[in-house]
């Protein structure tokens, strides 16, 4: 009944779950060409940070060669590697695909019998202006010419206007509306949550930055804007440091209008609308930052409210509107106090939840990330298997059953049956088969072939005979 | 529970007889704490072990008694434990001597693992086994650290039997991976501490009497099944002590009198194990290398052969307190490829090259095969050398100290700022057990200013004074 | 260090290393560097057309400078979180360039548009440092305190410094036995910030073997001015070859390793600063000698940059040469191939004694005759060269098989010179 894997949802959890928090980015660049690419690396920042974004092994082979004046050749990147010289080239190609995806190399030449990756060299000539900071595209942004005397705003005033505006942000996150694709003027009282939306408030601070922005291109590119000006000035922001003013007509000629949108995310703070000057804010200057621990620290302590019994009895130590909000979408709310709230996981809620496409995993995770760091004191498993175990069975309980198109075959012969049964097996074609009946059910596609084989074996069989 | 308040890990008045112990080692007769702790010599194997107060036993006591001990000594405040720790470290250091010791360093130690069923037992968590496996692991290391010439060879006993584990060598990674193999090591049977004794007497008999030969004895029965026959235990304890072989005997279950006996005749140490910690005491008090006092006609060490063939039969019988030994420092070769070596004549990559003949040694320390020269790595000598150089110990500086001359602002070691002293109270800043109130410490030698962790440090890992070496 | 997946097959390479800390010891010594910019012209040796058009060029301190800092804005844009330490050690001196102390961190002017903070930081307040220290040098100078200019550059100060600054950011870890506490839940942070690795960049630019090992070095030669202070005393070692031993031996215990770059190419002198070159071997660091020919940029990039959890496993480092363990005696810090030894202490003597100086151990006298003859015998045999000389006359070869290790390497700098010497056939790849 109890199945192991239950408990640790992580191994089992879907694929939508991103691994990094640049995933968002990473989707939209795989499907960029080569021009978007020659033109996003003309900025010293991008070369940077996409550099950044590579693998360890991949980051180490870049810079390896970066001084280099030839090609990279493959011999000597498995020579680098310690790999066989006639090692299979997909074992280096594996390594490098990061590069190849980020048109940072060219694909493989053939020349003189040598196979070699050329290193694109607008990124080259990038990363070694970034490098040695001899760049001409201001891309690490104009600093602001201002009165020494002028007011400047302390970097807890900057963290603290992003919070609050990112707060709003925030809620707007949980819906969708597709009336305004800039979530710029959030209609907060449509609350309703939808699977992607919950998905985006489990995600750390970074993934959640990264997706908003990528949403924010598409959108753009849907209204056929170039969006390789703006992506490169996220990357620049990201460069950036925190509690320093730029000007925005400098350092951005051609993304103004971009950068009044970022303001409205909380990602730049403008004194006034019109102002030329700007500060990032911690939200912008950790874009890029791997670890975001500047953001992280800001949240981890007050998002770990939670403390669940294994009576299924829930204790959230939180005032915040918008986690109660949450917590009503699957918890059965009892007792709230002013900095408590108490509930009770049960299959009604949990239910109502799951309809509305929340899935176990999203719960558990959402459970597990919140948890109180008393719950840390006990053993290991995080949240007792019971209630991760039950969580699941609701969630199957919705689809107990699924229908499935199917082909039934019926048998007299054994032998025949056995034989059909590996064949399909061995095809990835059986859905389902009932050897007292002699019966099989096959994926409909493959009718066709099993039938050709069945004749075939039959046929065989009598000729045995 | 008389034992218990007497046993407090970190008393102070313990610690000061460790620091005697460590000044004048070869002081023969028990450990200081076995001393305390047995009721003499008559309790010998008896189940109940030392009679009068079961309670103390280790494997009757309380798994968490040991921490209710440090409760009681921390009187409330963790900090002032903490400080008072750091005080006491530094305490011990001043009472080590800043002159050089002399000590012998090229010993040789069969380390003698009783591995019979009473290891299985679970009064250290999670297992005797378990945690002597994991406590010899560290020891070999930090033996190899203290003791670069050393030799090291391991017995086990089990089944009445005893079997050489690891054959006497200098490798701290051979011994490591044996040790790490828990299946090869499976505790059963009854120990034979006789078989061991003869298999280790016999194991060093080939080295010269002038090196320091140990056995360290680690035993968890409390009998030992010996085999019939004319020669007993007892003699084999005369042999061991007319061959000197030091035998220092740890006991995990309690007090057995032969095992007091062997050690007290042999000039080593004996002790009872009381729980982990002290069991981690009792072992690690065995890896600094026995000093011997320069008054004492103690054996010190001699080289193997190139003392013979320099020095030639010197001074006959009796062994000469110290020589000049002839030692080269060999070349290391790259892994490169493959050439014949002059020990075993087997073609092999790397190696070394004897400095005089220029022939290839598979490994050092060893005598050159060809020319007879005894030939060493020079860290290897050096790993020795900060007994020889120690670091000034570092004064404390009080808050007019710092007010009075103008000192440096930064740590000379790590560079880190040290706390404003305008800020620090006058009245509570004096100095109290050597812990500076200023957070600054200042060496005698170069007049650098240390912080507490440097001091730490330099003192205990590094042996270098930052400042001295400029 | 990242713990090993050998379950599946594409988790054999670290998605994710842990922040790196890279302390560089710079050896800013004027008198080397005056050596090092204009170089003694090369030894008649036969001509290699194949490395000798490369030609030798001379090094300045402030092109040298330029090229480091590239090389460590490049440790800095490998990876968010890595940071940068640099020592200057000049004659007898060490000091901290980089970051500045606290209560200096008074910016300097504005960012610039076209070089990303960090390195902007970092690269001004290097050169700041550089120009201090050598400002400082010349007021010794100037104030006639040149009893210290003659002595080698502070290594030991430098090195122990950077231990000290290790130690404390990196603090040993629960040294105690490890089975007493089994796998402790993790903090409630989460697996919070990785533990940094740190590893020790030694510029050297002082020539000679005798670099930093003794206080009186040959280089100096007031050899004798020393000798003949009590080595009992145990205070004569300044920055001496036990400091350097010590060093290396806590190093070793912190896992940290020692790379060494020594510059002075080999037509200044062609023998190793050996007690650096252990050091490195013995901490498992990188040992490589310049050429003397240009490269350095690429040189740094691709020896020196791979952080240590990416050495060896996936990436090769440069096969090492011959490591000679070679030792300071302590009566006259000669660097000794065979040595006399006392049995008791274990200090290292040039010449047989009658009494040991540290220990006070007589020796027996009727030994002492013989050791003095067969200290007139000793003479050493040189360490076999195992880069290639430039060209091997016939049967000079010391001993074959290192040779062809030599050459592997010989092909490799050609390689990541751009391509200097790359004129040795490629096997040709088939698959």
């Amino acid at each position: 009944m109890v199945q192991p894997s239950f408990s640790h949802p992580k191994k089992d959890a879907p694929a939508t779950t991103s691994s990094s928090p640049t995933a968002a980015l990473d989707t939209f660049l795989d499907n960029q060409h080569q021009s978007y690419f020659e033109e996003l690396y003309k900025s010293e920042a991008v070369c940077l940070c996409i550099l950044r974004l590579l693998p360890p092994v991949c980051r180490q082979i870049i810079l390896h060669y970066l001084w280099a004046h030839g090609t990279i050749r493959t011999t000597d990147v498995k020579q680098f590697l310690q790999k066989d010289i006639q090692a299979p080239l997909a074992e280096v190609d594996e390594v490098v695909r990061p590069a190849l995806n980020r048109k940072i190399l060219h694909p493989m030449v053939h020349k003189k019998n040598k196979m070699q990756w050329p290193l694109n060299d607008t990124f080259k000539r990038g990363l070694r202006n970034a490098l040695t900071g001899l760049g001409t595209s201001n891309s690490f942004g104009v600093p602001y010419d201002r009165d020494p005397n002028d007011e400047v705003p302390t970097e807890e005033e900057l963290i603290a206007y992003g919070e609050d505006t990112f707060e709003l942000l925030h809620d707007s996150g949980l819906m969708t509306d597709p009336a305004d694709p800039s979530g710029r003027s959030p209609n907060l009282v449509r609350l309703t949550i939808t699977s992607k939306g919950f998905q985006f408030l489990l995600e750390d601070r970074q993934t959640q930055l990264w997706e908003i922005l990528m949403y924010y291109l598409t959108a753009k590119e849907a209204n056929s804007e170039r969006s390789a000006e703006t992506l490169s000035m996220f990357f620049s922001l990201g460069c950036m440091q925190l509690g320093q003013d730029y000007s925005a007509s400098q350092s951005f000629p051609h993304a103004q209008n971009a950068l009044n949108d970022l303001a409205q995310y909380g990602f730049i703070y403008k004194p006034s609308e019109e102002s030329d000057q700007f500060f990032p804010t911690h939200l912008a200057t950790a874009l890029c930052s791997g670890d975001a621990s500047a953001t992280q620290s800001q949240t981890a302590d007050e998002k770990r409210f939670l403390i669940l019994e294994t009576n299924y009895k829930i204790y959230a130590y939180t005032s915040n509107e918008l986690e109660i909000a949450i917590l009503n979408l699957f918890v059965d709310i009892r007792i709230r106090y002013p900095n408590l709230v108490v509930g009770k996981l049960d299959r009604k809620n949990v239910k109502a939840a799951m309809e509305k496409g929340i899935s176990a995993y999203q719960i558990i995770a959402y459970l597990s990330s919140h948890a109180h760091p008393q719950m840390y004191s006990s053993p290991p498993p995080l949240l007792h298997p019971t209630i991760v175990d039950q969580l699941h069975l609701w969630d199957k309980e919705r689809n107990r059953l699924k229908t499935e198109e199917t082909v039934m075959f019926e048998f007299f012969s054994k032998e025949l049956y056995d034989d059909t049964e590996s064949e399909a097996r061995a095809n990835a074609a059986l859905q389902l088969a009932v050897p007292g009946q002699k019966l099989l059910f096959i994926e409909p596609q493959t009718k066709p072939a099993i039938t050709e084989f069945v004749k075939e074996r039959q046929n065989l069989l009598r000729s045995g005979l | 529970m008389p034992l218990d308040v007497n046993y407090a890990p970190g008393g102070s008045d313990e610690e000061e007889e460790d620091d005697e112990d460590i000044l004048n080692d070869n002081r023969p007769g028990p450990s200081s704490r076995g001393g305390k702790g047995g009721s003499g010599a008559g309790g010998a194997a008896k189940p109940n072990g030392k009679g009068k107060d079961p309670g103390r036993h280790a494997w009757e006591a309380e798994y968490k008694a040991s921490w209710d001990v440090v409760q009681e000594d921390e009187s409330g405040s963790l900090e002032s434990a903490v400080e008072s720790l750091l005080a006491r470290g530094r305490r011990k250091r001043a009472l080590m001597s800043e002159t050089p010791v002399r000590r012998s360093i090229i010993r040789h130690l069969f380390i003698i693992l009783d591995l019979s069923e009473s290891m299985n037992d679970k009064d250290y968590r999670p297992t005797r086994f378990e945690v002597i496996l994991g406590y010899l692991r560290t020891y070999v290391v930090e033996w190899f650290d203290q003791n670069p010439l050393g030799q090291i060879g391991i017995i086990i006993l089990r089944d009445r039997l005893s079997e050489v584990l690891v054959p006497m060598g200098g490798n701290p990674q051979e011994i490591l991976s044996v040790l790490s193999d828990k299946r090869r090591l499976e505790p059963s049977g009854e120990p034979s501490l006789q078989n061991g004794l003869v298999m280790a007497k016999g194991g060093m008999s080939h080295l010269p009497s002038t090196s320091s030969l140990e056995v360290l004895i680690v035993f968890s029965a409390i009998s030992t099944a010996d085999p019939d026959g004319s020669t007993t235990i007892h003699t084999v304890l005369n042999d061991l002590v007319t061959s000197r072989i030091r035998t220092n005997i740890i006991a995990l279950a309690g007090e057995i009198k032969i095992c007091r006996q062997i050690s007290e005749r042999t000039g080593g140490k004996f002790g009872v194990a009381l729980d982990q910690d002290h069991l981690k005491d009792l072992l690690w008090e065995t890896i600094p290398p026995p000093a011997t006092t320069v008054s004492s006609s103690a054996p010190t060490t001699m080289n193997v052969r190139s003392a013979l063939a320099a020095g030639g039969k010197a001074g006959g019988g009796k062994a000469p307190v110290g020589d000049l030994m002839v030692m080269g420092f060999p070349i290391r070769l790259p892994l490169g490829g493959e050439t014949l070596c002059a020990c075993h004549g087997l073609l092999k990559k790397g190696g070394y090259l004897c400095p005089r003949c220029g022939s290839k040694l598979c490994d050092v320390p060893t005598d050159c095969e060809v020319c007879g020269l005894m030939v060493v790595s020079s860290p290897h000598l050096a790993r020795s050398f900060w007994f020889l150089f120690p670091v000034a110990n570092y004064g404390v500086l009080g808050v007019e100290d710092v007010m009075s001359v103008a000192s440096s602002e930064t740590c000379f070691g790590c560079d880190v700022e040290f706390p404003d002293v305008s800020t620090i109270d006058a009245g509570v800043a004096q100095v109290e057990d050597g812990v500076s109130p200023t957070g600054r410490y200042r060496c005698a030698k170069c007049r650098s200013d240390f912080c507490a962790d440097c001091d730490l440090y330099i003192h205990d890992t590094l042996h270098t004074c930052p400042g001295c070496a400029q | 260090m990242t713990t090993a997946q050998p379950t599946a097959a594409e988790a054999v390479y670290p998605t994710t290393t842990p922040p790196s800390v890279l302390l560089v010891i710079v050896d800013i010594h004027p008198l080397s560097w005056s050596l090092l910019a204009s170089p003694p012209p090369a030894p008649p040796f036969p001509v290699n057309h194949a490395i000798d058009l490369a030609g030798a060029s001379p090094m300045t301190l402030p092109d040298f400078v330029t090229i480091l800092m590239v090389f460590l804005n490049a440790h800095l844009a490998s990876r968010w979180g890595n940071e940068v330490v640099v020592y200057g050690a000049t004659a007898g001196r060490a000091k901290l360039l980089y970051p500045p102390p606290p209560s200096a961190v008074a910016g300097p002017s504005k960012p610039r548009p076209n070089s990303y903070r960090p390195f902007q930081l970092l690269d001004s307040r290097i050169e700041e440092g550089l120009r201090e220290m050598i400002s400082e040098e010349e007021d010794r100078l100037q104030s006639g305190d040149t009893a210290k200019l003659n002595e080698p550059s502070a290594m030991v100060s430098a090195l122990t410094k950077a231990l000290c600054f290790i130690n404390r950011i990196v603090p040993p870890s629960n040294n105690t036995s490890d089975i007493t506490n089994p796998n402790e839940p993790l903090a409630p942070g989460g697996s919070g910030p990785d533990r940094p690795e740190t590893r020790i960049l030694v510029i050297n630019a002082t020539p000679g073997a005798h670099v930093s090992a003794s206080s009186d070095g040959q280089t100096n030669g007031d050899a004798d001015g020393n000798a003949s202070a009590q080595p009992t005393q145990g205070n004569q070692q300044r920055g001496g070859y036990v400091g350097l031993m010590n060093c290396v031996f806590a190093a070793q215990k912190a896992k940290v390793p020692i790379d060494v770059l020594s510059l002075p190419p080999p037509t200044i002198d062609a023998s190793p600063p050996i007690f650096l070159q252990q050091a490195a071997h013995l901490t498992e660091g990188v040992y490589w000698q310049w050429n003397g020919r240009g490269g350095l940029l690429q040189y740094l990039h691709a020896v020196y940059l791979p952080p240590a959890s990416l050495r060896h496993r996936p990436f090769a480092v440069p096969p090492q040469d011959a490591v000679g363990f070679r030792a300071a005696c302590f009566c006259h810090h000669k660097t000794l191939d065979i040595g006399f030894v006392c049995s008791v202490c274990l200090s290292i003597f040039c010449e047989p004694r009658p009494v040991c100086l540290m220990c006070k151990t007589r020796f027996p006298i009727k030994s002492l005759p013989t050791l003095k003859t067969l200290a007139a015998n000793i003479q050493s045999i040189p360490i076999p060269d195992t880069v290639p000389p430039p060209i091997i006359p016939k049967g000079v070869t010391p001993n074959g098989p290192n040779s062809v290790d030599g050459t592997r390497k010989g092909r490799g700098a050609g390689k990541t010179g751009g391509g200097g010497g790359g004129g040795r056939g490629e096997p040709i790849e088939i698959d």
